[in-house]
């Protein structure tokens, strides 16, 4: 089942932070066997050149290593998986201190507004489990 | 690897219509091009050429270094967009067709691709819907081990089912030794799929670019790339 | 080749089967319903005429049909073998028609005449070899009359107008008409089929009489000049199909 891609940017860009998030999120443990490039291509319905830079830079980046003659394996190295999702992360927080900047919200009134959403999220969370 | 497909300065005369202009053209192995163009633009005139069917008033095209002529017409495999088949064939008629005369033929691929296509094997081509039919014009281009593929709209007019299927058999039938050039003006379905893309506008080759770069530089899409520069 | 030949004839076979049992059909509604023997062998004979024209006109639409059809023209064939196709599939069909009609007569001589089928291989008058020569020299126009009506068919390809077979036609009674000339300026006499045949009708039958070739006179000097023509357009024809004709 393809994934929808944004055509207005680099797909092989695309297919790097999906793949990362498969990690990250534990879809993908560390030391996991990858698809093939042809298998990932098939099944998301995509260039397998581009797959094929995809996993390059991956590699190129140390989130993925080539065994020789046994495939594509994602890092075994936790600290690196850990680096991967505070890099995310950071991303995330990034967007999200830009839109709140944007919106002409204050620092102190930032950290105030997450504090509640947190609080709320867990009670919410809570009231759930509760029932 | 030398370039696969290699078009020198080709022009093409219809009457008073200049449809090729001065094209040139380089196409390297294992890369899958779209070429671009709204109708009328030369896109099949084109790929009508490098198949064999038309010859150029000037200019010089080789397909792995050979001249346009027998021998290139075993290493390209043509879908145009009208039927190879004959109306007193049935599908499986069709495929021993291609099995007689092209030596390349994988008979067992093309009976996997029907499968996969639904398309049965006694079922005359005459009572095939305009879906099926390119299904199975697809399913025989598909099937030889060619070097060159030159597929000309084979989305268009297709439902959308039947186009996933397509684009599933062009991704899972690629290979790094050969190319394919598929000529469409729905773009938005396929762009994913290009490595490269070549816009012809009114005879001439308007640009020739890998996709990704177009990403990358002007942050479009193919297709809003192509809306621009097709716009009236 | 073969195997174009193989696709030629499966795309006509139900073409050639319906035509066969029409001529089948013919020939026994002429034996049971037409009472004058000379009418019906008449009409007969017509009808096998008929047959044969018909095949030559199946081979020539077989030829104008697979220099412009996609399939045709993509596989990997040489144009010789496309022009030949046709031409071999006209000439087994044509030899189809000349076994019918021998076994028909056959049939005819031993259970109509009921004369014994010896009769037929002792006639006196005719030798072997002129039998021989005659049929040969009729293939031969037959073929040298295609060569020419695929040329002209292969000119008429090459123009992109709707007056194509116009210029076809054209072509074609040019040709024809220079034939005739330059054999007129090159060997003195001209040659018409009338001094090959003739057919005279008796009251026990029709009788057919075959004045054969008569290689000492000079005949002969036109058909080479013809092989040497005919040659010559084959290689215009195959020049023309596959640098030429558009498609």
């Amino acid at each position: 089942m393809p994934i929808e891609f944004d055509n207005n940017l680099p797909i092989y860009l695309q297919i790097m932070q999906y793949i990362k998030r498969q990690i990250v999120t534990g879809t993908l443990k560390a030391g996991d066997k990858i698809p093939s490039v042809r298998e990932l291509a098939a099944e998301l319905q995509i260039n397998p050149n581009t797959v094929q830079r995809t996993f390059q830079e991956l590699e190129r980046e140390e989130v993925v290593e080539t065994k020789r003659g046994l495939g594509r394996y994602v890092t075994s190295e936790e600290r690196k998986i850990m680096m991967i999702k505070k890099e995310m992360a950071g991303e995330l927080l990034d967007r999200f201190l830009t839109g709140m900047q944007e919106l002409g919200i204050e620092e102190q009134d930032i950290v105030s507004i997450v504090t509640d959403a947190l609080a709320e999220g867990s009670q919410g969370k809570g009231e759930q489990t509760h029932e | 690897m030398s370039n696969i497909l290699v078009v020198n300065q080709v022009n093409k005369v219809y009457g008073r219509k200049q449809a090729l202009n001065n094209v040139s053209l380089n196409i390297a192995p294992g890369r899958i091009v779209g070429l671009l163009g709204s109708n009328g633009s030369g896109k099949s005139t084109l790929m009508k050429l490098v198949a064999g069917l038309l010859h150029p008033a000037s200019g010089s095209i080789q397909v792995t270094g050979k001249p346009i002529g027998l021998e290139t017409k075993s290493l390209v495999s043509f879908m145009p967009d009208r039927p190879l088949t004959e109306k007193w064939m049935k599908v499986r008629d069709a495929i021993a067709y291609y099995r007689d005369f092209y030596a390349d033929f994988d008979e067992e691929k093309a009976r996997e691709m029907l499968e996969f296509m639904n398309l049965a094997e006694d079922e005359r081509v005459s009572h095939l819907s305009k879906g099926m039919n390119e299904r199975l014009q697809l399913t025989l281009a598909l099937s030889r081990k060619a070097r060159l593929y030159l597929l000309d709209e084979p989305i268009g007019g297709v439902d959308p089912v039947a186009r996933g299927k397509i684009l599933d058999a062009i991704v899972k039938f690629y290979d790094e030794d050969s190319s394919l050039i598929i000529s469409t003006h729905l773009v938005n379905d396929i762009e994913r799929i290009f490595d490269e893309v070549v816009f012809i506008r009114e005879g001439k080759v308007f640009m020739h670019e890998e996709v990704e770069t177009i990403r990358l530089k002007h942050g479009k899409s193919v297709d809003e790339m192509f809306k621009e520069v097709y716009a009236e | 080749m073969m195997t174009l030949l193989k696709y030629d004839f499966r795309r006509s076979w139900n073409t050639l089967l319906a035509g066969l049992v029409i001529l089948i059909i013919v020939q026994l509604a002429l034996t049971i319903f037409v009472s004058s023997g000379v009418t019906a062998n008449v009409l007969g004979m017509m009808a096998y005429v008929g047959a044969g024209v018909a095949i030559f006109v199946k081979m020539i639409k077989t030829y104008t049909a697979n220099i412009r059809s996609y399939n045709r023209r993509l596989i990997p064939v040489t144009g010789l073998s496309h022009m030949l196709s046709p031409i071999i599939f006209g000439a087994l069909c044509g030899l189809g028609l000349l076994l019918i009609g021998f076994v028909h007569v056959c049939l005819y001589a031993t259970l109509k005449l009921k004369l014994s089928l010896f009769v037929f291989f002792d006639v006196p008058n005719i030798s072997v070899a002129e039998v021989m020569s005659t049929l040969l020299f009729t293939g031969w126009i037959v073929l040298f009359m295609t060569i020419m009506i695929f040329f002209s068919i292969s000119v008429a390809g090459t123009f992109r107008w709707k007056t194509g077979p116009w210029i076809g036609i054209v072509t074609f009674i040019v040709l024809i008409n220079l034939l005739s000339w330059l054999e007129n300026i090159i060997f003195s006499g001209k040659f018409s089929p009338n001094d090959l045949f003739q057919f005279t009708e008796e009251s026990t039958g029709i009788s057919f009489t075959a004045n054969g070739v008569i290689w000492a006179d000079g005949r002969w000097g036109t058909t080479v000049f013809e092989m040497a023509l005919a040659a010559l357009l084959v290689w215009g024809i195959i020049y023309m199909n596959t640098k030429k004709v558009e498609v």
